[in-house]
């Protein structure tokens, strides 16, 4: 079961830091106070729409054909996740 | 069905697929219209008349097709920098399929017949008079109301969906400007045919 990495408080909706990290290989613990990375505050649906993004080079026309969508709805989809991340980072 | 392609396929298919589909569709129509004796005198007008040259309705759909793009355009241009002008010049054409499809309502002449029936049954002269309908002739032009409006919906869902894919619009504030433009490519149009084209 793959599980979901919480970006957001259940309790008040605060965005979450990370405060410990694990070497899965000797258990090393690291603990502090880390910011997640502005790209998780996208869905996962998103992150994997960046991730196509990067490795189709940047180009929405490739991606539209991968998708089976129009430019324009690609188009609009990568600005709405602009929007959204600009929206997180000001916050 | 997917309804979809019947009220949106702005969002899915490709801007070269959409162009050859719409100019077709633009020149069939006009045919139809040819061989229905019908004219599209506005972007939501079909007139039937007793005779009519496939030029004229080829270029009463011109006229239609350009004032939807340059209106939409210049709207689109400015909500959206990105917008595309040859998304909205798809839209403007492939919205206007359902208004080809109205012409259809007068296959075999029988809605042009139905239409000189009841004009007939009016006394001019003297409008006070109980006009003489046939009952056949009123359902006929009834249904053909009721699915002109029908399809008349059909073709502003298609442009308001077309026109949000391709301008990314949100808001009530858009959506005015949208149905007030509409309103007046109507006219413009309708301006431009009477002028020009009849």
């Amino acid at each position: 079961m793959s599980t979901k990495l919480p970006v957001t408080c259940p309790s008040c909706s605060e965005k979450l830091s990370v405060s410990e990290l694990t070497c899965s290989n000797c258990t090393t613990k690291v603990s502090g106070n880390f910011p997640l990375p502005v790209l998780l505050s996208l869905t996962e649906e998103e992150q994997n729409f960046v991730l196509e993004f990067f490795l189709s080079s940047g180009s929405l026309k490739e991606m539209a054909q991968k998708m089976g969508n129009s430019y324009p709805t690609v188009r609009n989809k990568l600005d709405d996740m602009i929007e959204k991340i600009k929206n997180s980072q000001n916050k | 069905m997917n309804w979809k392609i019947l009220f949106n396929p702005f969002e899915k298919y490709s801007e070269k697929t959409l162009l050859i589909f719409g100019i077709v569709a633009t020149f069939l129509g006009s045919f139809l219209g040819y061989l229905m004796n019908a004219r599209f005198d506005g972007i939501v007008d079909m007139h039937l008349v007793g005779e009519v040259q496939f030029q004229n309705i080829l270029i009463d759909n011109l006229i239609n097709t350009l004032v939807l793009f340059i209106l939409f355009y210049t709207f689109g241009k400015i909500i959206n920098l990105k917008t595309r002008a040859i998304d909205i010049l798809n839209i403007s054409m492939i919205c206007r399929i359902p208004m080809y499809l109205v012409a259809l309502g007068n296959i075999g002449g029988y809605l042009e017949r139905a239409t000189q029936n009841m004009m007939e049954g009016i006394d001019l002269d003297n409008l006070q008079n109980v006009p003489q309908f046939e009952l056949l002739d009123l359902t006929v032009i009834l249904i053909f109301a009721i699915l002109s409006i029908g399809f008349l919906v059909w073709i502003i869902v298609l442009f308001w969906k077309g026109f949000k894919t391709a301008t990314n619009t949100k808001g009530i504030r858009d959506i005015v400007i949208f149905i007030v433009l509409f309103i007046l490519a109507e006219i413009l149009s309708k301006y431009l045919i009477v002028t020009f084209n009849l």
